[in-house]
């Protein structure tokens, strides 16, 4: 089946290039759905902006550094701690944020002198911390601030902090993936080979792609640990600004989330010559193949099969005794870009789920190409879908659960249909062995819960003794 | 239109200047309005568009003053009355001035939108004026240099231009921009005022200018080392010497002004045809 046009969309037909309904014998090659291109007009999009892609999700996982958000103060609340990216050092990073809180006075005059005083005032109030992050914003970047200089001033008269300028503003791109773009090349350009770090193994590894979403990361890292290999640099979950500067001296770089950090890899690779390696980490085999590209990488095959078999000892029962439960369940994912082809076939190989329709708010085309190549026929596939779209597709093929973001679960709660947190991974993490249980115990409590059952009764409808 | 939508100083003759910088728009504005309230006896204002805040300096004899933006950034928007942003200068002409940033930094365009803005909530253009000047900084190089022009605030542009290329230019680029807000807020062009340079063929080649424009030039201002001198003094030629041929000039441009009811869209020239005409007249910056 070619292109397809919502009902809701026949008023803006230009959606129907972005929408897509896989049928027998095609395949990328012959209907591949546009994407990474600026929003039709009419269509109410989920995207985020540019900014929000370098702050919320790449930047704002640092653990160890001050976010400073140079710009009127709603752009600091609005991508603060909604991500749930946890860091060893207490969290620092989810509980603080700073915004220079620019007001119409300090646009007219510029905002140089205010952010001075906000990153100093900053440094002054977590005199812990050393290092810190400043992002512009739209205001900030229109009137000419130059915060790279404000930055440099403030190094040379503090002495022993150092500052990361992100100049990215919320109109950059066409969606939050320009963010993380800019994220990337700025820290490669900025701030990689700034430190040596100290090497304690034969084995290193750069983690790339990887934020931590409760504690994903920690996950990754304990395997590695168990394998004997040094994780260098975390881009950037539970990531410590220092060794994050220290990715050049890693030998390889393990890539998770090919969308949103694929850039870093490919520059070290063209760089330092580190080579880069993706791997899936959800469900047990995407996991435990990744496990072994890394362990054959390092010619520690040995400790790679060790460390699969102990955790697919242990785990497995317990998903077999979700997967008994979850098979033939209907399921949506609509998240950002790259979890539609992460997931697809773990869910329908492992737990025998069928994954009725994918949308991603900011992919790329090769997105779309793992995508549809993983996915199955009869599959719904949409870029930058919208409520409405997402309304008559769940009247098409009325999923079991969806995993998605709070705002189309929150509208999808009311038509009665659990969803989970597709971003912020509900009881996650959800990486790794023990993550895919994670994940099978969400969807299960989610679908056979009770409350689902109970929400469809009208209580006005009772007569309540009267 | 004003804060709550009604008209601001509906009677008045309400007028933008704008020209290159340094073409004497500020020279120009004040004597003109000196010279109406001198001569004739009108009610004028003059509201100073440019962070420089230099252009009511001759009215007020040079008195410092508070600009609208300054007393907001130093003392934040409770602090600001009529009292303390609007002087009255020479002949009871109103002055304010919105000011600004200093050069390279922030945003000068933004500062003239909330000065604006801040002027009408304060009710700072009376109703009985005769005549409202806005003197906007050089080439209206973003929408908030526009403002004036926005929402009928501003009903005519004059914009002062002398017969040199660049000069030629900017007067060029301020009409497209005139034509821009012509059909939203019905502002049209009232004329170009000519600020002899001495340079030859001056004359000529403004009034070929204006007829391609669509205009006409409404005045010729000789050149006359008096205006210098009553600067000097931080005064108007006006004021400084009422009896003086320039004094003159500027009142008979003021009447021109008054009397104006040739109000155009203009069309403005392409970048070749304009070249043209300024190779015609040989000049070449």
């Amino acid at each position: 089946m070619p292109f397809v046009l919502f009902r809701c969309d026949e008023v803006i037909p230009e959606r129907e290039k972005h929408c897509y309904v896989k049928s027998p014998g095609e395949d990328i090659v012959t209907y591949l759905p546009a994407a990474n291109i600026a929003t039709i007009p009419g269509t109410l999009t989920e995207r985020g902006c540019a900014y929000c892609g370098a702050k919320l999700v790449i930047g704002g996982a640092i653990k160890d550094c001050i976010q400073m958000i140079h710009g009127p103060v709603g752009c600091a609340y609005n991508t603060w701690h909604t991500k749930r990216y946890l860091s060893d050092n207490n969290d620092f990073q989810l509980k603080h944020v700073c915004s220079t809180d620019m007001k119409e006075s300090h646009i007219v005059f510029g905002g140089m002198d205010r952010l001075k005083k906000s990153i100093k005032e900053a440094f002054a109030a977590y005199p812990e911390i050393k290092r810190m992050i400043v992002y512009i914003t739209c205001a900030t970047a229109l009137i000419g601030d130059d915060i790279d200089a404000i930055a440099r001033e403030v190094e040379e008269e503090l002495g022993d902090v150092d500052i990361f300028c992100v100049k990215c503003p919320g109109f950059a791109g066409v969606s939050q993936s320009k963010g993380h773009h800019e994220f990337n090349m700025e820290w490669m350009r900025d701030k990689v080979g700034e430190c040596e770090p100290e090497i304690w193994s034969p084995y290193t590894v750069n983690i790339i792609g990887e934020y931590n979403i409760q504690g994903d990361g920690f996950i990754m890292e304990n395997y590695m640990k168990r394998m004997g290999i040094q994780v260098i640099g975390h881009f950037t979950g539970n990531g410590s600004y220092d060794l994050l500067r220290g990715m050049h001296r890693a030998k390889l770089n393990v890539v998770i989330c090919a969308r949103s950090a694929g850039y870093i890899a490919n520059e070290l690779k063209r760089r330092y010559g580190i080579p880069r390696l993706d791997i899936d980490p959800w469900g047990f085999d995407y996991i435990a193949e990744g496990l072994r590209k890394i362990g054959t990488f390092f010619g520690i095959e040995d400790r790679a099969e060790k460390l699969i078999a102990e955790e697919t000892a242990k785990w497995r029962p317990k998903l077999d005794w979700y997967k008994e439960r979850l098979a033939g369940k209907k399921i949506c994912i609509w998240t950002g870009g790259p979890r539609l082809w992460h997931w697809v076939k773990a869910f329908e190989d492992e737990l025998g789920m069928r994954v009725v329709a994918m949308s991603c708010k900011f992919g790329h085309p090769d997105d779309f190409e793992k995508a549809i190549s993983r996915g199955r026929e009869g599959t719904i596939y949409i870029d930058d879908g919208n409520e409405l779209e997402f309304f008559e597709v769940i009247e098409k093929v009325k999923p079991d659960i969806i995993y998605t973001g709070p705002r189309v679960g929150d509208l999808v709660k009311k038509l009665h249909i659990p969803y989970l947190d597709g971003h912020g991974e509900h009881n996650g993490p959800y990486m790794g062995f023990e993550g895919f249980v994670h994940m099978a115990r969400d969807m299960y409590n989610a679908i056979y819960s009770k409350l689902w059952q109970l929400a469809k009764e009208d209580i006005r409808r009772k007569d309540n003794g009267r | 239109m004003g804060y709550l939508g009604e008209e601001v100083a509906p009677d008045a003759k309400k007028v933008a200047m704008y020209g290159k910088g340094g073409i004497g728009k500020s020279t120009t504005c004040q004597n003109t309005a000196a010279a109406l309230a001198y001569f004739y006896n009108k009610k004028c204002m003059i509201h100073g568009c440019d962070p420089k805040a230099d252009t009511t300096r001759m009215i007020l004899h040079g008195k410092p003053q508070d600009t609208v933006m300054d007393l907001i950034r130093e003392e934040g928007e409770e602090a600001l009355t009529l009292d303390r942003v609007r002087k009255v200068g020479f002949e009871g002409i109103l002055c304010v001035e919105s000011g600004g940033p200093e050069p390279g930094v922030g945003c000068a365009g933004r500062g003239v939108i909330t000065a604006v803005q801040k002027m009408l909530e304060l009710g700072g253009y009376p109703d009985d004026l005769d005549f409202l000047f806005f003197d906007v900084l050089g080439d209206v190089v973003c929408g908030g240099f526009g403002m004036p022009l926005r929402e009928g605030l501003a009903k005519e542009v004059y914009i002062v231009s002398s017969g040199e290329m660049m000069a030629v230019y900017a007067a060029n680029n301020i009409s497209k921009g005139v034509r821009r807000y012509a059909e939203r807020s019905g502002v049209r062009l009232g004329g170009i005022i000519c600020n002899s340079r001495n340079v030859d063929g001056e004359r000529e080649l403004m009034e070929e200018f204006c007829d391609k424009l669509g205009t006409k030039m409404i005045y010729f201002v000789p050149r006359d080392n008096i205006v210098q001198k009553a600067e000097f003094q931080k005064m108007t030629v006006v004021e400084y010497d009422p009896d003086c041929n320039q004094a003159q000039e500027y009142r008979k441009l003021g009447k021109k002004i008054e009397e104006n009811d040739e109000l155009v869209i203009p069309t403005p020239l392409a970048m070749d045809e304009l070249e043209k005409l300024c190779e015609k007249y040989g000049l070449y910056g």
